[in-house]
């Protein structure tokens, strides 16, 4: 299954690194999200996107899970020349990797 | 304590920061951008051909160059579900320059397509555009100081 039907995800953005939240619908799942989205796997889903390290936080007061992501945004928001400099949407390409 | 009056304790602080976040803009040069659109049969082939016959054409007088198929690639600058043919496919370019003439120059070529390219593209818009990057750093705040300038036109 595809991460979009267990779990919802926001982008933030600092220079040239994307910040990718994870948050299960329920909480229950938070468990299988840190057992199965490991940093090896969303560096595979997301190669050609993310090009620098993959950092992930875990916080389970919260039952969430952040990904930081290095060098994912094209030089960074100012200078890129993407059509999504921000990579506000690059949440949903998180979400649709498959565990 | 009285009226309108009451006491409190505990409160403490740290020393001010001794650095400033600043955050600079500089000019980070010029972005020319032009778009096209391709519907119907072997749409996004035809937009590949002239995404791959622009590039050729800009890459002596651009320093970056960004090709993008709106409606199948452009959002996550990959697709995750490419099996399926999509009916309208809009081609987007866009490149860096060192000047805003040779930026105009980017949608310019994208508008030759109408004549000069696959078949049946339309809906050119083209853009340019100086730009402004921003880089953060740290000045000690002892080096500041405050004050207004106003600029009135």
């Amino acid at each position: 299954m595809k991460l979009a039907q267990i779990a919802h995800s926001r982008a933030g953005d600092k220079g040239n690194i994307s910040t990718l939240s994870l948050i299960p619908f329920d909480e229950k799942d938070y468990d299988l999200l840190v057992k199965e989205v490991t940093v090896e796997k969303v560096k595979d889903h997301l190669s050609g996107i993310v090009k620098g390290e993959i950092t992930r936080y875990e916080m389970s007061n919260i039952s969430s899970l952040l990904f930081v992501c290095e060098e994912a945004l094209e030089s960074g928001v100012t200078t890129s020349i993407a059509s999504d400099p921000h990579g506000k949407a690059l949440s949903y390409a998180l979400l649709e990797m498959e565990i | 304590m009285g009226p309108d009056r009451i006491q409190v304790t505990g409160g403490t602080g740290n020393e001010k920061p001794t650095n400033y976040k600043v955050s600079v803009g500089y000019r980070a040069g010029f972005v020319g951008e032009g778009e096209i659109s391709y519907a119907g049969d072997q749409a996004l082939e035809r937009a590949r051909l002239a995404g791959e016959i622009i590039r050729e054409r800009i890459k002596d007088f651009t320093q970056e160059i960004r090709v993008d198929y709106i409606g199948w690639d452009s959002v996550h600058r990959k697709n995750f579900r490419p099996d399926y043919e999509p009916y309208e496919v809009r081609l987007r370019i866009a490149a860096k320059t060192d000047s805003m003439e040779k930026a105009s120059w980017v949608g310019e070529e994208v508008e030759a397509l109408y004549t000069n390219g696959p078949a049946g593209g339309g809906g050119v818009r083209k853009y340019a555009q100086e730009q402004v990057g921003i880089v953060s750093v740290l000045i000690p705040r002892s080096t500041c100081i405050a004050k207004i300038t106003l600029f009135e036109s």
